[in-house]
């Protein structure tokens, strides 16, 4: 048995099985289900309040990383659960990549004189 | 031929451009679209509830990848074709609710295929056409169990694993509806001779 399909004899039986599943459908109707798939993947606009496992997920860190940052993150309490505005959560992307790169020059900066300053990677990165 | 995996076209679809996300729509469509709609046709016994399947089945496809993990979104195990059968499942389930369960003759659902076809696929030409038609009666006597789990397995391309997974079942449960069902319908073809 391989890992990709099961492998069975290719006997009489099996042929004709299989021919029972090798029809397309018909040719109007996948279209009609293309275009009314399409234009409900155009119709998807992201959501204006977050979730926090879907803040987690936006920025490609896992829920625990996350809360090492949730002091920071302009969060909003509704019914005892957090959320999080989009346009908030991009515009506080936005402070930490000014910070970001301030932090980056003044680093290229030492470097230059010869100060070593690699410890504040660390502690931009949140886990140092 | 694009051979991004499954994973990658769901991630694609969920987090692409949309030009990217139409592409991987449309990769997804082209692999699953022929298992879709035969399992729906074979299920159902019903050309046009199979196409309300397929409608069903790849709207929930788009959907699962707009949500994320855990709020009812598509999670990425390398298990898509699987999941997707449980949504294929479940959406024929749906139509034959509400549909009804109209009890179609097999001499319709084939006048049917005529006309929306077009022309007959290379596998059903005079002798071999009528053997296939035996066995799709067959199949379509089969208990509803062991009807899926031999149409699964027809496709030759999804693992044991995967129609467990599809069927909410143990591997050697899936095994047992298979050989029995299998048996029947080549018991089936024996008397058809």
């Amino acid at each position: 048995m391989t890992s990709e399909g099961h492998g069975h004899p290719h006997g009489a039986v099996e042929a004709l099985l299989h021919a029972l599943v090798t029809d397309e459908p018909p040719a109007m109707a996948a279209a009609r289900v293309r275009a009314c798939a399409l234009r409900e993947l155009e119709q998807s606009e992201p959501r204006e309040v977050m979730t926090l496992p879907e803040v987690a997920e936006f920025l490609r860190i896992s829920e625990s990383e996350l809360a090492d940052v949730m002091g920071d993150l302009p969060a909003f309490e509704i019914g005892g659960r957090i959320r999080v505005r989009r346009t908030a959560l991009v515009e506080w992307i936005k402070t930490r990549e000014r910070r970001y790169r301030r932090h980056v020059m003044a680093g290229q900066a030492a470097a230059a004189s010869g100060s070593p300053v690699r410890w504040e990677w660390r502690v931009l990165d949140g886990r140092g | 031929m694009n051979t991004a995996s499954d994973d990658r076209l769901m991630y694609v679809l969920r987090h692409g451009g949309e030009d990217e996300r139409r592409s991987a729509f449309d990769e997804l469509f082209g692999r699953y679209r022929g298992l879709t709609y035969n399992f729906a046709k074979l299920m159902l016994r019903d050309a046009s509830h199979a196409e309300e399947v397929l409608q069903e089945a790849f709207l929930a496809v788009v959907r699962a990848a707009q949500r994320p993990v855990g709020n009812g979104g598509y999670d990425p195990r390398g298990e898509f074709r699987a999941w997707l059968m449980r949504i294929v499942r479940n959406a024929c389930t749906n139509v034959q609710r509400t549909r009804g369960k109209e009890s179609r003759t097999f001499l319709q659902d084939a006048a049917f295929d005529e006309v929306a076809d077009g022309a007959p696929s290379p596998a059903r030409r005079a002798e071999t056409a009528e053997r296939v038609e035996q066995a799709r009666g067959a199949v379509e006597a089969l208990r509803e169990r062991q009807r899926e789990a031999v149409v699964l397995y027809a496709y030759n391309a999804l693992s044991y694993k995967e129609i467990a997974i599809a069927m909410g079942v143990p591997v050697n449960t899936v095994k047992t509806l298979i050989h029995r069902g299998r048996a029947a319908v080549a018991r089936a073809l024996e008397e058809d001779v």
